[in-house]
């Protein structure tokens, strides 16, 4: 099969599958090789399901010849994060302790997938328990550590370190990851791909490993803003089996945003100019000045004074112990691999009730005081992360001395708050520095991702960085 | 690059690739080897950081928590 045919779009594969000028099968069993060459180099994959995929490409080979069709996914292979359930093949969550844990029934993300006929090729790495109790090194994985196809000796970023790499190698179109604070826009930014972290509540956690019950969220990771768009819209919608279900569908429609110049963008320059590595400074200058010709309004924003990271981190820090406490108590979680991630797991589960109840009270005043932001502007633009990737054998925990701190903010804290309101992200490639991707991320309220993906396909339509390819072969 | 006083200066991420350079073996495997307790007791005091930064915003009676996420 040829090399184009592996980094065409989610709408290009569907044309030349319903034009019956490639199969289901055949696409499925050449991205099954690729993912069975290639992987192993990125230590991207958890388990080929190599014969379910198979079976599945069939089905969708024969409605296609029936004219059954089922929209752009049908016959499309895709990846998911080892943390979702699917009967069969063990569902790892990354780590030692679960390396043989097996469940009959699946995710319901997999599941809605699978509805539109798209076909399961590969369960992907991930770090252990989506990074829970926190780590210190990129191999805090059953996998090993997520390596970057733009440089092999770099981090693919977490914790969807194999959903990250493996959409950016095209070992898989498109691919599932989660986020609870950073896992999809981090190795979405690092690895040079388009991850979209979706409305909390949007698309069900039936399934999937829990780290925590109140910010855990599961969304697309591809390469584009449309691809997300499509890929959301046929994962999300209610379900009474996820506590945390919105009860609502997403529609892909960035149609219904209407003219982006009305739209209003909030953006600090400190993000970009002071908190923002030397390197990729001039990448983000140049990425701000193309936003402004699709955006003329633009306001200077920064978040209120709040312990946004704190709160943060008590909330997953408590709920993630509760999640774990069997293997903290029974000494199994001693076979994890980060010693870091170890003592974090077992100290947090001498965390007080009332410490956890202080920090959901001050996220309670988080979402009352930054709410109204969207009063005054219909999306917030930063870097997607702050660092470039690290050489996969650095420690993750090196932070940059106080004194080269800027003075202000901006809106260095808004993965934390965007993460503790639930609020959608984008994060797409805008450029390179030292030869890696840099990423920079579209935020906006609740149930509003049509306006980021809309700003994101026309940053898209007017760039190329989606589109580059990394030196795999 | 050095700056007007001689001065070289790195950024984060060229310090780490310049250490590894140098390094015969894996950073990680030369970490200076914390013993169990000290790293737990190090991932206690961060703990305790975040709590002590939380209890620097007043809150009042009235100031409920946030059970569930729930968004309009």
């Amino acid at each position: 099969m040829p090399a184009d045919v592996f980094f065409k779009s989610l709408t290009e594969l569907n044309r030349l599958l319903v034009n019956r000028e490639i199969s289901s099968k055949e696409l499925t069993e050449a991205y099954l090789s690729r993912l069975e060459t290639l992987g192993p180099k990125y230590n991207a994959i958890a388990a080929l399901t190599r014969k379910s995929a198979i079976a599945s490409a069939r089905n969708a080979d024969d409605e296609i010849k029936r004219k059954r069709l089922r929209g752009i996914l049908q016959g499309i292979p895709f990846g998911a994060k080892d943390l979702l359930a699917y009967p069969g093949y063990p569902t790892t969550w990354g780590a030692k302790p679960y390396a043989h844990q097996t469940f009959d029934f699946k995710a319901a993300a997999i599941e809605r997938l699978e509805k539109r006929g798209a076909v399961l090729a590969a369960k992907l790495s991930m770090v252990e328990l989506a990074g829970g109790g926190s780590y210190e090194f990129a191999s805090a994985s059953l996998f090993g550590p997520g390596r970057n196809p733009w440089n092999d000796r770099y981090w693919s970023g977490g914790s969807s370190s194999g959903s990250g790499s493996a959409v950016a190698a095209s070992l898989v179109p498109f691919a599932l990851g989660s986020e609870t604070w950073g896992s999809i826009i981090t190795p979405s930014s690092y690895c040079g791909i388009t991850g979209l972290r979706p409305t909390y509540g949007y698309v069900s956690r039936y399934g999937a490993m829990p780290l925590s019950w109140t910010m855990d969220k599961i969304g697309p990771m591809c390469r584009s803003a449309e691809d997300c768009g499509h890929v959301l819209e046929a994962i999300s919608g209610g379900d009474s089996r996820d506590r945390g279900s919105a009860g609502k569908s997403f529609y892909y429609g960035p149609e219904y945003v209407g003219e982006l110049s009305r739209l209003t963008v909030g953006y600090n320059p400190v993000d970009f100019e002071g908190w923002a590595e030397a390197p990729t400074r001039s990448v983000y200058a140049a990425a701000l000045e193309v936003l402004k010709k699709l955006v003329p309004s633009w306001q200077v924003v920064e978040l209120p004074p709040l312990p946004y990271g704190s709160v943060a981190g008590t909330v997953i820090d408590a709920e993630g112990a509760s999640v774990f406490e069997e293997i903290i108590r029974d000494g199994r979680v001693d076979e994890l691999a980060d010693r870091y991630q170890i003592a974090g797991l077992r100290a947090a589960l001498d965390l007080k009730a009332t410490d956890y109840l202080r920090a959901q009270r001050i996220r309670s005043k988080i979402q009352s005081e930054l709410t109204p932001m969207f009063r005054k502007v219909d999306i917030l633009v930063s870097p997607s992360v702050r660092g470039m990737p690290l050489p996969v054998e650095s420690s993750l925990k090196a932070s940059r001395p106080p004194s080269e701190r800027p003075n202000s903010r901006g809106l260095i804290d808004v993965s934390a708050a965007g993460n503790l309101l639930g609020w959608p992200a984008l994060s797409l490639p805008c450029g390179f520095a030292d030869g890696l991707p840099v990423g920079i991320q579209f935020i906006t309220r609740p149930f509003n991702e049509n306006r980021i993906l809309a700003l994101g396909a026309a940053f898209q339509r007017e760039t190329d960085w989606h589109l580059r390819r990394p030196p795999i072969d | 690059m050095a700056d007007k006083s001689g001065v070289v200066r790195c950024s984060r991420r060229e310090l780490a690739s310049l250490a590894i350079a140098l390094a015969p073996a894996s950073l990680a495997a030369q970490q200076p080897a914390a013993s169990d307790s000290d790293l737990l007791q190090r991932r206690r005091d961060g703990i305790a950081g975040n709590v002590a930064s939380l209890e620097k915003t007043p809150l009042t009676p009235a100031d409920e928590p946030m059970f569930a996420l729930v968004l309009k």
